[in-house]
């Protein structure tokens, strides 16, 4: 699988702060920049779920709108603002799939309640294009065939894993030990990359 | 259950594939704002935030940027190229003009009303929140400005005021906590409707132990960084 390539010049703390509070501030200018940063990134993301250009188009607007509207409960001095963006993005285009497949689902979370802002505080700033995401990314070669594909399944179309198991043809245990196997692999990788 | 096992539920928790009863236990820790369950969910929100990172690589069209840009248009000023652009081309282009003033025009009007919808759906879970409490204010003369004002230590500040006088041009209403020690907090800048009522919700966490009032100001456009107006129905924040 090709990895989505490190498009954006290093943003150190400062620079994220700084970009937090001007937002905080209405700054059209700091929006500008937002998008600049994490849009492409933001986009690619939406439109390997939803893999419409026009609906991908109209979803990161629609993220960027809800950034900009909840920015007021943003923490600009300890939030990490990439990470949030792609939390947006990647819950509309969830929601995307959810609405049009009926699939929503009773047991489906409701995943507007993982991006509140508050949440993203004390993350690495420069998360999406720091040492961290290449470990991660690097773990993800490592995993299996099948592990590999239950990670996409869950993350890239929002499956349960009682629909991966009717999707792979598999009891459900088997996916369930996939899905856990495979998380393990990437949090051990997280963990030696970064000890917390 | 030992730690790794934990690590497992919020991540799938943050993924979606979390299935009863856990969600449950999940949800009731992060609403107790147990601080473990805090740092869990922040470490599976970075994994899940990373795996974002492996989508392939796609470019947007130009015109997004210019679709996302418009959601701050009302508070951007107008290019000056772009006057002389329209003055050169206005006679070729007028039909084309038309139809994008439609456009952007719907946009706009689309953009507000989802401002407006979001606006109104935080405050509403706001004050659906248990640990949400009402604060007295000081103004009760009539047709005197009066707010009520609402404060949850882990969701915010939520302004209702009504007889607020009108703006004018160029100028906001700012509010601020201010602390017991040290200067007021932005806690963002709003108008008043038409007929003087506002609803205004800052998000967040707020230190209520430090907090002594919660007051409004008049400002520049865009806010300020400290009151340059005196401060106005200032609500004490009392246990």
């Amino acid at each position: 699988m090709l990895f989505f390539p490190l498009l954006f010049a290093s943003l150190d703390a400062e620079g994220e702060r700084e970009l937090a509070t001007r937002l905080q501030r209405r700054d059209p200018q700091a929006l500008a920049e937002l998008y600049d940063k994490y849009g492409r990134i933001a986009f690619a993301l939406i439109l390997r779920i939803v893999r419409d250009q026009g609906i991908a188009e109209d979803l990161t607007q629609e993220t960027f709108l809800r950034v900009w509207n909840r920015m007021a409960g943003f923490d600009a001095e300890r939030g990490a603002l990439g990470a949030w963006v792609l939390t947006v993005a990647r819950n509309r285009a969830i929601d995307y799939l959810r609405s049009v497949d009926g699939r929503t689902r009773q047991n489906a979370i409701e995943l507007s309640a993982t991006e509140t802002p508050a949440v993203f505080v004390d993350l690495e700033a420069n998360l999406i294009n720091g040492d961290r995401a290449r470990q991660l990314k690097s773990a993800f070669e490592k995993l299996n065939e099948k592990q590999r594909m239950v990670i996409e399944l869950a993350y890239f179309e929002g499956l349960s894993q009682t629909e991966m198991a009717e999707r792979m043809k598999q009891p459900l245990g088997t996916v369930k030990t996939w899905v856990r196997t495979a998380l393990q692999i990437l949090r051990s990788e997280l963990e030696q990359a970064v000890p917390v | 259950m030992n730690p790794g096992d934990h690590n497992d539920l919020y991540e799938l928790y943050v993924l979606g594939l979390l299935e009863e009863p856990e969600r449950s236990r999940i949800e009731e820790d992060l609403r107790r704002n147990d601080p473990a369950a805090q740092a869990r969910l922040r470490r599976a929100l970075e994994t899940n935030a990373i795996l974002g990172t492996l989508a392939h690589d796609a470019a947007p069209s130009k015109q997004l940027r210019r679709r996302v840009l418009s959601i701050a248009e009302p508070e951007r000023s107008r290019l000056p190229w772009n006057l002389t652009w329209i003055g050169l081309s206005a006679c070729l282009l007028a039909g084309l003009i038309y139809t994008g003033t439609q456009r952007q025009s719907l946009q706009a009007e689309l953009s507000a009303a989802q401002t407006q919808l979001e606006s109104r759906n935080a405050a509403l879970e706001f004050l659906r929140r248990p640990d949400t409490r009402l604060l007295k204010t000081g103004g009760q003369e009539p047709a005197q400005p009066v707010a009520k004002v609402f404060v949850n230590s882990g969701q915010g500040v939520l302004l209702v005021a009504s007889n607020l006088p009108q703006l004018q041009a160029g100028r906001t209403y700012e509010m601020w906590v201010v602390p017991k020690a040290g200067g007021p907090r932005p806690m963002g800048l709003f108008k008043p409707a038409a007929d003087g009522t506002a609803f205004h919700l800052h998000p967040g966490a707020v230190n209520l132990d430090e907090a002594a009032a919660v007051a409004l100001s008049v400002e520049p456009e865009g806010g300020s960084p400290a009151p340059t107006t005196t401060p106005f129905l200032i609500t004490p924040v009392a246990e």
